[in-house]
């Protein structure tokens, strides 16, 4: 009994197999007529243009949303300006999630295109900000970051707001799967909640007269508010902000007064200024940090990405 | 025969007196550390004091700082003090602190008190289920 199912499968998988040809066609007309395009039809097409709300849309919406990064993994979101190609994309999808608070400067372009203006989700605005200390201010291309922080990925408490408003995003525009949206975010929810409580203990690891974060951009504020750092970048907020020679040597001269163990240069950066910091200072460079979105390998999934951040921070200034 | 009202309540006030003293050992249970603000007995500048107080007893805790195991219990009662050997920054210390319950125990206040060579502070979290894992920061 067993061995004759195995063989009525097989008739279906082996295109070898010894049965009629035309049972096999007609079998594979019916999967793909009954199934699998209209669950791919009912998707509903999302744009993204960061790999942070990308992974929160498709945590979420599961298999019945489509989701389409608009920027690559380990790729630098302060430069992506959209391309007509991009903009197709946004058209053609009901729902366009930006991450917001002043980092995505095309933003004022997207609301005077009336294909895309009422699609647009900013999903920053659903978290508390930080303000951008008045220093760290600076205009980029043709914005300005304006006041507030746009790394707020880095809490994973603001994580867990964003993904409450993605998902309440998703069920408004498809009631229908409200409840598997809803579970599908609740799961989403309890996995934070376990990567929040693996990093309190990582970072309780070291003392926190120790936790001073030297970066090559300003963009880990709101891990360092949630976990006592001081952060004392060689940038600024946005990547393309180039330190002055004024700035690099009231670095080392404070790296110096604080005996500071390890730097951190980014996934996306050249960490030359960095390094010569380390020749100055003693210290070494403790790692690359994923600031700006995810990464590729380990950190190409927000949870691996945390992880990487942390312990390499941690591990560098034990 | 019947003596003095006053030399009576005299004589019944002495002889509670006499007695409160093996009554309240016999059947108190230890006082809870002071509060804050009138500790005078401030731990060394290298050491903490540190105060545990449990709602419900539990199995089993144990407390770490930077990671390494300070100090640990099995089947506790309710408050404990301990004097552990490390030095209090002005930025503050991490305490983490696992404790497990007996099976379907209520919902658990976990109360902990440090003192240190220049003040304390405290810190009270409650649990949700039987098991507790939490970091607080004392400063």
């Amino acid at each position: 009994m067993l061995a004759r199912n195995k063989t009525q499968t097989d008739c279906i998988y082996e295109p070898k197999a010894l049965c009629f040809p035309f049972m096999k066609i007609g079998r594979f007309l019916f999967i793909l007529a009954s199934g699998l395009p209209a669950a791919l039809q009912a998707q509903i097409p999302v744009t993204s243009v960061s790999t942070i709300t990308a992974e929160i849309a498709r945590e979420i919406g599961g298999t019945h949303v489509a989701v389409v990064n608009l920027v690559a993994p380990d790729t630098d979101p302060h430069e992506y300006q959209p391309t007509p190609g991009d903009l197709k994309k946004m058209e053609a999808s009901r729902l366009i999630l930006l991450t917001g608070k002043g980092l995505e400067g095309y933003l004022g372009k997207l609301k005077k295109n009336s294909a895309t203006r009422d699609k647009i989700f900013n999903v920053g605005a659903a978290v508390p900000s930080l303000q951008i200390v008045e220093s760290h201010r600076h205009s980029h291309h043709d914005h300005d970051h304006g006041p507030e922080d746009p790394h707020w990925w880095h809490s994973i408490a603001c994580m867990k707001k964003a993904a409450d408003a993605v998902l309440t995003q998703l069920i408004r525009l498809d009631p229908a799967h409200a409840g598997a949206y809803a579970q599908n975010g609740a799961a989403y929810q309890e996995r934070l909640d376990a990567l929040k409580k693996w990093a309190d203990a990582k970072v309780a690891e070291l003392p926190r007269n120790r936790r001073l974060l030297v970066t090559s951009h300003d963009a880990l504020n709101y891990f360092a508010r949630d976990y006592g750092f001081t952060v004392l970048a060689v940038e600024g907020i946005s990547t393309a902000e180039q330190p002055s020679s004024k700035k690099v040597a009231e670095l080392i001269a404070t790296l110096r007064t604080r005996g500071v163990k390890a730097l951190f240069a980014e996934n996306i950066e050249n960490p030359k200024i960095l390094a010569e910091i380390t020749r100055e200072t003693g210290a070494v460079l403790g790692g690359k940090l994923y600031a700006d979105g995810l990464g590729i390998g380990d950190a190409a999934t927000y949870e691996g990405m945390y992880r990487h951040n942390v312990s390499t921070i941690v591990d560098a200034l034990k | 025969m019947r003596g003095s009202p006053l030399r009576s309540a005299f004589l019944t006030a002495l002889a509670i007196g006499l007695m409160a003293l093996p009554l309240w050992k016999l059947t108190g249970r230890p006082a809870p550390p002071p509060p804050m603000e009138r500790k005078k007995t401030a731990a060394a500048a290298d050491s903490i004091e540190l105060y545990i107080t449990f709602s419900h007893s539990p199995k089993f805790f144990e407390v770490f700082h930077l990671g390494k195991s300070v100090w640990k219990e099995t089947y506790p009662g309710s408050i404990h003090g301990k004097t552990i050997p490390l030095e209090f920054p002005k930025e503050g210390i991490d305490l983490q602190i696992k404790a497990v319950w007996p099976a379907d125990t209520s919902p658990t206040a976990v109360r902990l008190q440090v003192h240190h060579g220049t003040g304390g502070s405290e810190e009270t979290v409650w649990t949700e289920n039987d098991t507790m894992d939490e970091v607080l920061t004392f400063r």
